[in-house]
């Protein structure tokens, strides 16, 4: 067999046949030249290599990423930056067992070093494995992904980044107590090449966002801030020029002033209003990683812990009250995680996680799907860059909206008698088995008979997952339904980076404990 | 993994060449950093992955008056160079005036300090790192109790150069080591972990024992209340709270009253013997002897006999204010402590629990400093000097500042806790310690 055969015939030739020659341009713009026959030559060596050496699969990776950001303070800049990585990295399966290596160089020689390390690596960790690796079948695919986006803020200047984030600071500087703020905005570009010795080729372009901005208020010795509440999003710079940052700018920082001087919260059970701003990470920790597989396997045990959700309860437990449905979906239009196919080359897709309350799906990839007696993988193989081994990674995973409802946060509001509403992230920790979670936010108001009395500070809530998510009775509607997310989630061992979404509406929980955090006469 | 010497200063030198020829009159700092990274984990007793890379990366920082601008790149071919070069020199004049930006630091006499490498650690192989898993999955299948871990090895190199004629380099060699133990019903966990720039004292097998034994012990856990309790911390509990109080102490963010330790500096605020210091010429805690602006780092008291000292002074903030900058420093040491061991701290005990580790802590209330986060494999009741039994787990909201002012009694020994940073930890034994909430999990 010659590498042609082996590959399924020439990767770069492949995917212009599955794109219909829609390839996708630019694609080697930034960095030093590499020509799509150097890039046939690397995908081919690497993985003739690996099958010479014995590998039954192979992959191969070659990824660029592209990382700029803007840093400011007050009236000036603080930092500006710009990095990149790029390079292969060649995934093998040597009887039965896993074997990865990379390589900065792209050229043919490399690629064929680092499948020869692959090979060699995997063969040295054969001993201490039991059962040999079974990868799910998958078809053959081949084809480009981009994410859509108006405005590519790559090519934004500079100057005019710098200059929307410095613009906030008159916006806020002359409300009394305010003394600082901070503004950033961070542009990332991940291009990849993934080819595997079954015949797959995909090329995808995904480009992401993150704006920020904060204002810290001092007073007597003590300071609060409030961060805005804006997502990043697999997004142009059309989504900070849409934003309403400048128009919310003087709200939030009149909103850290009046953190300083509200009342401290009495702690006890109340009911609990979330809106989607401060309810995603809630779900992301909470939902999210107690479904991937390999935590509650115990592939994880020694960094972020294990599940409560065990095999055992699949299709039987009751994870929250009737009216809760969550969804695993990589294909959510702007989702952080959302893109063609994932790092083994499956395609994207939607599924439950949580159907009408019952805990009924897991995340997995081609090497998990087995494990449960399922044929295929769901689509969540992920590795952060060239350097890192691919491995399960949560997709978007979102509360459904009450489909049959109009509901809003402020219905929601109207119907409480005595609660506590929240907005925003602050502090978020659970427990290595997902069970006990706090959760702190940007903002808290209490709720009496209905109304938004006034503003609370030094709030936060404490439960258990399956206790919060059993205590759910209101849902908001399709309308009030929004995206956020986070760039920065961190799984395995090395760590490794996950951009990821949820959406959700907002929604109240019946008696959870609210806390108070105050501690600021302590020293 | 190659062992070819890469020549980082050649490097870093044609970086700063070609920078100098497309940036005239430009400050430049460049520097070379090779990073040899090798791994292996495993879970569920057998291999899961495996993995290395040998990368080199630069990055040149320009500054063209008051506008600035770092770039980086892994490709280190002439016109990726260039490249890079050109995209700062881009970026730089784009960029925005910063007044806070200060000139690159002059050529400076580094303190001759004990590099922290080894070469035994530099030559530890794929089957070495194997070898590690495989001891410990034996192990692990020899008292029928679950076992993961992961070792990683990395050999980290820099050269720097500037246009002021700075030159710098270092290098050293970090090995971890984690693994996590637990019962075959579930109901026990138990941890072990090092981390140390020499191999000899990543005692793989013992951790992994270590792990073990807590795992047996700490099955089928009986409740406590929640409450304030006496808590006697391992290092490893220890160090994972330490480093939020250091973030704290920041000149510039005291002066701003955005600081606990605002207009503490020169107060008593913790135990009389507690003491932190860093000091990269201490044998004990080999680190670089510079920080990335080429500050050359020397011993630096932040707390000695529970006084506050020298918070960090950025070399911005320095001028500013009339203070001399401190550069970053990387290592840290709390010491003070004269018990023998962590029995000694326990046999010295009337009620109180044994924390071997903490998981998830954020900061809860910055003002404070109070933190949040959970107890985790392997939590003890100790009764009237004894370990009576396991305790199930809670979740702690408590400050670093509170563990510090009611600490009673530490080991004279330190260990580098694994993966929190170069942190140099003993045990301690403090009071009134807020263990929050229960928590299920094991």
């Amino acid at each position: 067999m010659n590498r042609r055969t082996f590959l399924g015939g020439s990767a770069i030739a492949a995917l212009t046949t599955a794109c219909g020659g829609e390839r996708v341009q630019g694609r080697v713009a930034q960095g030093p030249a590499v020509t799509e026959r150097t890039l046939d030559d690397v995908v081919a060596r690497a993985l003739d290599t690996a099958k010479k050496g014995g590998a039954t699969y192979a992959d191969v990776r070659i990824v660029r990423r592209r990382v700029e950001s803007v840093r400011t303070r007050e009236d000036h800049v603080v930092s500006v930056g710009a990095d990149e990585t790029y390079g292969i990295g060649v995934r093998v399966i040597v009887d039965g067992a896993w074997g990865f290596a990379a390589a900065a160089r792209v050229d043919g020689p490399s690629a064929a070093a680092a499948a020869s390390n692959a090979v060699a690596i995997a063969r040295a960790a054969r001993p201490a494995l039991k059962r040999p690796v079974v990868l799910a079948a998958a078809p053959i695919v081949k084809g480009s992904w981009k994410s859509p986006m108006q405005l590519d803020p790559f090519n934004i200047p500079l100057a005019d980044k710098a200059q929307y984030l410095l613009d906030l600071w008159p916006l806020v500087k002359d409300v009394r107590l305010v003394k600082y703020a901070s503004g950033s905005f961070e542009s990332l570009a991940e291009w990849k090449l993934f080819a595997s010795s079954e015949g797959s080729v995909v090329e995808q372009t995904i480009t992401r966002v993150s704006p920020g901005f904060s204002v810290t208020a001092v007073m007597e010795g003590q300071f609060e801030s409030r961060a805005a509440e804006i997502s990043p999003a697999q997004a142009g710079w059309e989504l900070v020029t849409g934003s309403p940052l400048k128009k919310d700018a003087r709200r939030i920082a009149e909103e850290a002033v009046e953190k300083l001087r509200a009342p401290s919260v009495k702690p006890g059970k109340r009911d609990l209003i979330l809106a989607p701003s401060n309810l995603w990470l809630t779900i992301h920790e909470s939902v999210g990683h107690p479904t991937e597989l390999d935590r509650a396997l115990g592939l994880e045990a020694n960094f972020a812990g294990t599940s409560f959700a065990t095999t055992d309860q699949l299709g039987k437990m009751k994870y929250g009250a009737d009216g809760v449905t969550i969804y695993a979906d990589k294909t959510t239009p702007t989702g952080l995680a959302t893109c063609g196919w994932d790092d083994d080359g499956v395609a994207t897709q939607r599924w439950d996680l949580v159907k009408d309350g019952v805990f009924v799906g897991y995340q997995t990839t081609r090497d998990q799907a087995g494990w449960i007696g399922e044929k295929a993988s769901r689509g969540t193989s992920y590795a952060q860059d060239h350097k890192t081994v691919a491995f399960q990674r949560m997709p978007n995973v979102s509360l459904a909206p009450d489909a049959r409802s109009e509901r809003s946060l402020a219905d929601i509001v109207a119907a409480t008698d005595n609660g506590v509403l929240i907005s925003g992230n602050g502090s978020w920790s659970i427990d290595h088995q997902r069970y006990n979670f706090q959760f702190s936010g940007q903002t808290f108001h209490e709720v009496k008979g209905g109304k938004i009395t006034g503003p609370l500070r030094d709030v936060a809530y404490q439960s258990n997952s399956l206790e919060f998510w059993r205590s759910c009775d209101l849902v908001g509607g399709p309308k009030s339904w929004e995206l956020n997310g986070t760039l920065w989630d961190g799984k395995g061992e090395p760590s490794q980076s996950n951009a990821v979404s949820h959406g959700c509406p907002p929604a109240r929980f019946r008696g959870v404990d609210i806390i108070n955090v105050n501690a600021r006469d302590n020293g | 993994m190659s062992n070819d010497v890469i020549e980082l200063g050649a490097i870093a030198e044609n970086l700063l060449a070609i920078a100098t020829t497309q940036a005239k009159g430009a400050e430049i700092f460049a520097t070379a950093s090779r990073s040899r990274s090798a791994n292996v984990r495993f879970a569920k007793n057998e291999m899961t992955t495996s993995g290395e890379f040998d990368e080199v990366t630069v990055g040149v920082s320009i500054a063209l008056g008051q506008r600035h601008a770092a770039t980086s790149t892994n490709q280190t071919d002439p016109a990726s160079l260039k490249a890079l070069v050109e995209r700062a020199v881009t970026m730089a004049k784009l960029a925005p005036l910063d007044p806070e930006s200060m000139p690159l630091l002059p050529p400076q006499q580094y303190p001759r300090t004990l590099a922290p490498f080894d070469m035994k650690l530099a030559a530890f192989g794929p089957e070495d790192r194997a070898a590690v898993a495989t001891r410990a999955i034996a192990e692990g299948d020899a008292k029928k109790v679950q076992i993961a871990g992961f070792y990683q090895r990395d050999i980290a190199e820099q050269a720097a150069r500037s246009s002021t004629g700075l030159s710098a380099a270092t290098r050293e060699t970090v090995g971890s080591y984690t693994v996590t133990a637990r019962t075959s019903d579930a109901t026990g966990s138990g941890w072990g972990g090092r981390e140390s720039h020499r191999a000899a004292e990543v005692d793989d097998l013992a951790l992994s024992r270590t792990a073990i034994d807590k795992a047996l012990r700490s099955a089928s856990p009986k409740p406590v209340p929640p409450g304030k309790y006496t808590v006697i911390l391992e290092p490893q509990a220890v160090a994972e709270l330490m480093a939020f109080l250091m973030n704290e102490m920041d000149l510039r963010s005291m002066d701003e009253g955005r600081s606990f330790f605002t207009g503490k500096i020169g107060k008593k605020v913790f135990a009389d013997f507690v003491s932190v210091k860093s000091d990269p010429g201490d044998p004990e805690t080999p680190s670089s002897a510079y920080d990335e602006e080429g500050m050359p780092l020397g011993a630096q008291s932040w707390i000695d006999g529970g006084v506050v000292k020298e918070p960090y002074v950025s070399r911005y903030w320095a001028q500013k204010q009339g203070q001399r900058p401190t550069g970053n420093q990387q290592v840290f040491k709390l010491s003070g402590g004269k018990a023998e061991s962590i029995e000694e701290l326990i046999a010295g005990t009337k009620r109180g629990l044994l924390v071997t580790r903490f998981w998830y802590n954020r900061m809860l209330e910055p003002q404070s400093v109070t933190l949040t986060g959970l107890t985790r494999d392997g939590l003890f009741l100790v009764e009237n000097g004894k370990i009576t039994g396991p305790a199930t787990n809670f979740r702690y909201n408590e400050s670093p500042v509170t563990m510090l002012k009611n600490v009673d009694a530490m080991t004279r020994k330190t260990v580098r806790a694994a993966r929190v940073g170069k942190w140099h930890v003993p045990a301690l034994r403090t009071h009134e310690f807020l263990m929050a909430s229960p928590s299920a999990a094991v």
